[in-house]
């Protein structure tokens, strides 16, 4: 098996300047160097997955692969009219156009099936999860955004918190998604007061709650709710899918993901999540 | 290719194809359809009339590059892009490019055959310009050296009896050379006569 060695040392000369012995210490650092290794496999998977991948996938379906069947559904339907208005129409060719319009009608709902099963990834893997890392993972990916933004990151966690039951990817997915729309959210703050709190504890229930608040202007009442419809959006450039995939992979861990305005100012996102056995504390 | 004006429909998505193409032909067009760009590119000819109508993103050439590869091959056809939603860079560099329009694929048909006609009628027009263009050049090929030559003077503007000194030639020989210049183009007066020079490119 390979191992990882840190070697420091400071070589010790005799009166004449000869070196006559060496001092130090070796180490293996085989553990951290996997550890760091793991994490930046991790970030590059997120980086990838989170941003690339999913919303990538989802943009490319809905531009080009349902426009194209919803296209010919559209030049057929239009031909066929134009056909039916001649004395005598031509009855195999609109049989053809129906036809036609029935096969891409079903690769259109095939689309729908796939992005449907995109969103819903049955291949979610439960595994003891270390909360604290894996929000400083994901605080790490976004810090220099937040930087640049002028957004103040800060992570608060309790102490003896017990490991979450849940898939680090996506989880970590989730927690970029509620972390830059909170950043989104305080754009129009002043410079200073742009701020997002990370919270984790643990409730009442028993379970992890994992809370994200930002200083922005809040959530009016009547669209807390519409935020998580798929589609909805109040960004110019968003999709409005972020918050409705969030909401699918809590509940696939057999949680919940929900909004609140808080009365000072500002909106909260907080998602629970269950204990991993055998780590209770 | 084909003589009459034809609409060569270029898209990678065969469904999408054959319904712009009924859609065309119900219009009332001569339609052709091809999956890649590489399949229309082989049957385009210098004698081709039409337009094409592609799609923007295809594997392989796309709509760019097609249009791009026309205009190199010497039948600049107008093109009417296809497209997802709000391209924008495309756009601008589609225009730029000289498209004639640049439409959604789920923009109405009258949008489309309306872009359709219009693609037609420029290349009719340009088509026409260019064989104009062509037949001058033509005629004045025909001209010998010397009438070349008397030719610039005319155009300049010089009486024949400059033009003789100019030339070391007899005024009457001048007169001789131009009587031969206005039978080969086609032309008597001078002012048409430089018109036609210029419009050929004669004396850039």
């Amino acid at each position: 098996m390979l191992r990882w060695i840190a070697a420091h040392g400071r070589a010790e000369s005799g009166a004449d300047g000869r070196p006559l012995v060496m001092r130090g210490i070796v180490r293996d650092i085989t553990e951290s160097k996997r550890a760091h290794d793991e994490s930046e496999k991790l970030r590059r998977e997120l980086a990838h997955s989170g941003r690339v991948t999913l919303m990538g996938q989802l943009s490319s379906a809905l531009d080009h692969e349902l426009n194209q069947p919803l296209g010919a559904i559209l030049r057929n339907a239009e031909a066929a009219e134009m056909l039916l208005r001649a004395p005598e129409p031509d009855l195999d060719e609109l049989r053809a156009i129906v036809a036609d319009i029935r096969k891409d009608d079903r690769r259109a709902g095939d689309v729908i099936d796939r992005l449907r099963a995109l969103l819903k990834r049955r291949s979610v893997e439960l595994q003891p999860v270390e909360v604290e890392s894996l929000v400083q993972d994901v605080i790490a990916l976004v810090r220099t955004d937040a930087a640049v933004r002028h957004v103040a990151l800060d992570f608060v966690v309790a102490s003896g918190l017990p490991r979450a039951l849940g898939d680090k990817v996506h989880l970590s997915q989730v927690l970029l998604n509620l972390i830059i729309n909170g950043m989104d959210a305080v754009s129009e703050s002043q410079e200073g007061s742009r701020r997002v709190v990370i919270e984790a504890r643990r409730n009442v229930d028993g379970m992890i709650e994992v809370a994200v608040t930002d200083s922005g202007s809040g959530i009016p009442p009547e669209i807390a709710e519409k935020a998580f419809n798929p589609f909805f959006t109040t960004k110019s450039s968003g999709m409005g899918l972020g918050l409705p995939v969030s909401r699918t992979i809590i509940e696939a861990h057999g949680g919940k993901l929900w909004a609140e305005s808080n009365a000072m100012q500002g909106a909260t996102f907080r998602f629970t999540l269950p204990v991993a056995e055998g780590t209770v504390r | 290719m084909n003589k009459s004006a034809t609409v060569y429909v270029v898209d990678d998505d065969p469904s999408y194809l054959v319904a712009v193409g009924r859609l065309l032909r119900a219009a009332g067009f001569e339609a052709r359809m091809f999956a890649s760009s590489a399949e229309f590119l082989t049957q385009v000819s210098r004698d081709t009339r039409g337009c094409v109508v592609s799609d923007l993103q295809m594997p392989g050439l796309n709509g760019l590059e097609l249009q791009e590869a026309l205009a190199r091959s010497g039948t600049p056809l107008p093109v009417v892009f296809l497209t997802g939603r709000g391209d924008i860079p495309s756009t601008v560099r589609a225009m730029r490019q000289g498209a004639v329009d640049f439409l959604e694929k789920l923009a109405p048909d009258h949008q489309l055959i309306a872009a359709v006609r219009r693609a037609l009628e420029r290349d009719a027009a340009e088509r026409a310009a260019r064989a104009r263009h062509d037949e001058l050049r033509r005629r004045f090929a025909a001209l010998t050296m010397r009438e070349r030559e008397v030719l610039r003077h005319v155009v300049r503007g010089q009486m024949n009896k400059q033009i003789a000194a100019d030339l070391g030639i007899h005024e009457r020989t001048v007169k001789l050379h131009r009587t031969a210049i206005t039978r080969k183009v086609g032309v008597p007066s001078v002012a048409e006569l430089t018109t036609l020079a210029r419009e050929a490119g004669l004396f850039e």
